[in-house]
């Protein structure tokens, strides 16, 4: 427990030197906020303009695809403020910091995760929300407490997926070079189930997407059993948190052997 | 304080393949070259000591380093250090080393030195007081109060180099690793490194092992020198000794009258100098000076000019690379 505090105490110092050494580059910041602010109305006007066109997606109304895609982004926020240096793995072997990590008594894990914190994520998280709370106002859907409660948790879940697969396609830098190659084959993977249900797509992507690489517990299963759609049974949707929960356990393994198989740099 | 068993360490690296999916296929078979780093090394260094772990780029020193500062996991062989293995004890023996790397730091790059050392006083859990004392002293040898407050991005190498040195010794290492602390410095800057690290030393008893290629750093710093050579070790013993093994080395350095001749004798090293002339590498136990010069002069070349020197270190030591080493 004691050990616990400490890391805990760890991370907010390690965020405290992150946050100072970023307002050196005050412009920066300004120029990033603007970008994704700009990326995200130019998504939602695409989003809108199919929606529009095709009124309903795959049983699918335009206030539901709201809700799909607004779910997406608020789980995708939790990484992408908290843990976007989880992708970042390769680069810190081949710059030697992962060395330095290895050098100080703190879980390596730990100083990588507290070397950033990406405030311009919080965009995506509120964006996000609208989007949920615009979709259900759309369909005149109203949650109760239960539904809120699964919102948190789905959320959370999805949160615990989205940063496990990032991890573990980074941690593939443990054993390969060039990793990053595939992890561009994963964005378009993310690109689809952001927008559209995933029964609209074969079999073969929908067990992908549920069994192999998890997205589709991002947004789609959540989505199904809050917005009480008949496109998967419920009990399916509800596994969202013991997914999460192996997801974890298949990275923290991943990353013990990972740090079994680490060789720095050479010299 | 530290014991090296028949230490190896081979690097396993999966062969780059091009065209499309290479990531993809050299993930699902992947295709391994290996390279043997470091090569079933034996030494030990006792409390107290100041060791030279020298060879040239490459020969293992930097991966030695990583396996004794448990960044590394050897391959086959043994590391103990204050009686703890490095890469399975790590957060412990992390406690009981400071190590330095003169290219690349291990403070925070924007924000200023102070905080680093702030920060790392939570992680190595040191107390205020000792840390007060420890500021204050390091401060005073290493002259950092001119820098403490600047980034470390805005150091000279110079200044950046004693604030990872300071920042090492802070959680009080019973044991320094050094890996190039003096590379691009400038004279008077190390100098004052050298001193700080014999201080160090001889105040708080903190053994250093330190690789350096500066053949002043070996005179002045350490009394044993400890020479790698292709992952094996060649060499282990005191500085002076290698010069008694190797002081018999001459360096004749020529000028001619005329075209300086081409010399192929066995076991004399020759080097065309820049201003012309010819420079002359050999052993007293093979060739006597008069024999040498006789040789030359059989040549038909007319000698105008004649030096002749004792080897430095760094020509003994390039010579113990030449012989591709002795077993020790």
């Amino acid at each position: 427990m004691k050990e616990f505090w400490f890391h805990i105490k760890m991370y907010g110092a390690l965020l405290k030197m992150t946050m100072r050494s970023m307002l050196q580059y005050r412009a920066d910041f300004w120029m990033s906020l603007v970008s994704v602010v700009l990326l995200n109305g130019a998504n939602i006007i695409q989003l809108s303009v199919i929606s529009w066109r095709f009124h309903s997606l795959g049983g699918w109304s335009v206030g539901e695809l709201l809700v799909l895609y607004g779910m997406f982004m608020v789980a995708w926020s939790i990484f992408s403020i908290f843990f976007r240096k989880l992708s970042k793995i390769e680069e810190e072997i081949v710059n030697g910091v992962f060395d330095i990590y290895l050098l100080r008594p703190v879980s390596p894990f730990l100083q990588l995760v507290g070397g950033d914190i990406n405030h311009i994520g919080l965009c995506d998280t509120f964006m996000g929300l609208a989007l949920v709370a615009a979709g259900l106002a759309k369909t005149g859907v109203r949650w109760d407490m239960e539904h809120i409660l699964w919102f948190v948790v789905f959320i959370l879940s999805g949160g615990v997926i989205v940063v496990c697969i990032r991890f573990l396609i980074s941690c593939l830098a443990f054993w390969i070079t060039k990793a990053k190659a595939l992890s561009s084959l994963f964005t378009q993977l993310y690109l689809l189930t952001q927008k559209y249900p995933v029964t609209i797509f074969g079999k073969v992507f929908r067990v992908l997407v549920t069994g192999i690489v998890p997205v589709a517990y991002l947004n789609f299963y959540p989505a199904t059993y809050l917005m009480g759609k008949p496109d998967a049974p419920p009990w399916l949707c509800m596994l969202s948190p013991v997914v999460a929960f192996v997801m974890a356990g298949i990275s923290a393994l991943v990353w013990r052997q990972g740090m079994r198989r680490y060789d720095s740099c050479g010299g | 304080m530290i014991t090296v068993n028949n230490l190896s360490k081979t690097y396993r690296i999966v062969r780059p393949r091009e065209g499309r999916f290479s990531a993809l296929k050299s993930l699902v078979h992947p295709e391994y070259i290996e390279r043997r780093a470091v090569d079933g090394i034996h030494f030990s260094i006792k409390d107290g000591e100041i060791v030279g772990y020298i060879g040239q780029n490459g020969a293992g020193k930097s991966t030695t380093i990583k396996m004794l500062s448990g960044i590394l996991v050897p391959t086959s062989g043994e590391v103990y250090v204050d009686g703890l293995i490095p890469h399975r004890d790590r957060k412990e023996h992390l406690h009981n080393i400071g190590v330095v790397f003169g290219q690349k730091t291990s403070l925070w790059w924007d924000v200023p030195v102070i905080d680093s050392l702030h920060i790392l006083k939570k992680m190595y859990r040191v107390e205020d007081e000792r840390f007060q004392k420890n500021l204050a002293l390091f401060t005073e040898l290493l002259d950092l109060g001119n820098f403490l407050n600047q980034p470390v991005r805005q150091l000279s190498l110079g200044q950046r180099v004693r604030a990872d040195l300071a920042a090492a010794l802070m959680h009080d290492p019973k044991i320094l690793f050094l890996d190039e602390p003096t590379i691009g410095v400038d004279v008077v800057a190390k100098e004052r490194l050298r001193k700080f690290i014999l201080e160090i030393n001889r105040e708080r008893g903190v053994s250093v092992l330190l690789t350096t290629h500066d053949v002043v750093d070996m005179e002045k710093l350490v009394n044993r020198v400890i020479v790698i050579h292709g992952g094996r070790l060649i060499y282990d013993g005191a500085i002076h000794g290698l010069r008694e093994r190797y002081g018999r080395q001459r360096r004749m350095e020529l000028q001619f009258e005329n075209e300086p001749p081409d010399l192929t004798l066995p076991g004399v090293d020759t080097e065309r100098m820049e201003d012309g002339g010819l420079a002359v590498m050999f052993d007293q136990n093979a060739y006597t000076v008069d024999e040498m010069l006789s040789h030359i002069r059989k040549t038909g070349s007319t000698i105008r000019d004649i030096i002749i020197q004792k080897a430095d270190i760094e020509q003994i030591v390039r010579d113990i690379y030449q012989e591709g080493g002795r077993d020790v």
